[in-house]
């Protein structure tokens, strides 16, 4: 086990509402957006960086990206986590309960589109297309389109080296969503249910 | 476009007009503050020669367009409380080159109009000067692995403790993978030194430390944009140390 699961699983011990899975600690129930923590190994022995995890699960991934994320405590303090005692608990438990609330409350896609306001302008392919397939989960179809729409052109101008996985999800989609806009949601589903198993998330799929 | 695109624009205009144009300029302000104190700290002179373009170190800062060493630091009262340890400097150290920075030679767009970017850079900078200083100084022999990590957690957390805009305490040693921001050491994963972002937490300008002989080869390079998402407008800046003290 893990000492991040073997920390977290003490911490669930005392911490309702909170669900193991794998070395996550996550905030049930997991619908579109994975919401929990993450420790963070350094170089450093001994020192962490503890994530505030908020995950849209609209595509594939090998592992919970940390785009939308934050490192806590956000003063910026180092973490140290020397041991799998319960002082490391208590020191993580600490910094996480004081973000329970947050991560409650952005449960469905209309609470990360909130959640990212402020990142909106941010021109990165990875954020406009999670940003389009969160549009589509809201139901705003139109704007998801567009958005994709651009970004297939955009791919296509990216120099082939440079291409990464999500370039030809970026194009499947947009593929998808003009030829056959109603089994779109259904790719969503498989891509999102891929995750939640790749990542362990069944356990917090159930508030 | 949309109406409803129409509106949303509007609203980011508007907003850029207030809240965020003066949280922009805030931030401006607080670097450019934060630069003139390391500036004044580490004796830096504007009219500092460089190394001229086409020399391997072209455009790297140099006291005196061929050697020496720039902005040492005059003893350990100015070095930041995590970095007065027992340094000595001795009057028989010799005056070379041992910080320097660089843009990534493959495939940077030299030269940024982004103050945000220039400053950032001069402020690590000083930063890996009081840094390597520091380390150089220790008495315990170190192999050059050993220095290497040494100098990366120490400038990492002397970067984390001055909280720099854009960069804050999120932008220090992050990972990234196909997929995009990822934790460490995850299985082709990259890590980066320090990311400076925007006001909409793009990322804008990506700075590395080698240590020693280390260079940024292009491959690596590459990886490090296509990973980041950053196209060649967005400059991967070297932060070079090698072992040494240098002299004010």
């Amino acid at each position: 086990m893990s000492r991040s699961k073997k920390i977290f699983a003490m911490i669930k011990k005392g911490l309702p509402g909170v669900e193991l899975c794998r070395d996550m600690l996550v905030v049930p129930p997991t619908e579109h957006i994975v919401r929990g923590f993450l420790i963070e190994n350094t170089t450093e022995k001994g020192r962490v960086y503890l994530w505030r995890v908020v995950t849209p699960l609209h595509r594939p991934m090998r592992s919970v990206i940390l785009d939308y994320s934050d490192r806590i405590p956000q003063t910026g303090e180092d973490v140290y986590v020397n041991d799998t005692s319960e002082d490391s608990a208590n020191t993580i438990r600490e910094i996480i309960g004081e973000h329970l609330e947050y991560l409650r409350s952005v449960r469905r896609p209309q609470d990360f589109l909130r959640h990212v306001d402020w990142m909106i302008g941010n021109s990165s392919i990875n954020f406009r297309f999670d940003l389009a397939l969160t549009y589509y989960r809201v139901g705003d179809f139109g704007q998801c389109r567009d958005i994709l729409r651009v970004l297939d052109l955009d791919v296509d101008k990216l120099d082939p080296k440079r291409r990464m996985p999500i370039d030809q999800l970026i194009k499947q989609a947009a593929d998808q969503i003009e030829s056959d806009p109603s089994a779109f949601g259904r790719l969503l589903d498989a891509w999102e249910n891929g995750n939640i198993e790749r990542l362990g998330l069944l356990p917090s799929r159930r508030a | 476009m949309s109406s409803k695109m129409s509106a949303e624009t509007e609203r980011l205009l508007a907003e850029a007009m207030n809240v965020d144009a003066l949280r922009h300029k805030l931030a401006l302000i607080n670097i450019e503050a934060q630069h003139r104190l390391s500036w004044y700290r580490s004796h830096y002179n504007p009219d500092q020669p460089r190394v001229p373009a086409g020399d391997p170190h072209g455009g790297q800062w140099t006291s005196t367009g061929g050697g020496g060493a720039r902005g040492w630091l005059t003893g350990a009262e100015n070095r930041p409380a995590f970095l007065t340890t027992d340094s000595v400097l001795s009057d028989a150290t010799p005056d070379p080159i041992t910080v320097w920075s660089q843009y990534a030679q493959n495939e940077s767009d030299h030269g940024s109009q982004d103050p945000a970017i220039e400053l950032t850079k001069e402020i690590l900078y000083d930063i890996l000067i009081q840094v390597n200083g520091a380390v150089s100084a220790r008495r315990d022999p170190l192999s050059a692995r050993l220095y290497g990590v040494i100098v990366h957690a120490e400038f990492a957390r002397a970067v984390r403790a001055r909280n720099l805009p854009g960069i804050g305490t999120v932008g220090v040693e992050q990972s990234f993978d196909p997929d995009g921001l990822a934790r460490y050491g995850l299985d082709g994963s990259i890590r980066t030194d320090v990311v400076l972002r925007n006001e909409q937490r793009q990322i804008i300008a990506i700075y590395d430390v080698k240590t020693g002989n280390a260079t940024m080869e292009p491959a690596r390079e590459a990886k490090i944009r296509a990973y980041t998402r950053v196209g060649r407008e967005v400059p991967v800046i070297i932060l070079h140390a090698v072992r040494g003290l240098g002299s004010p």
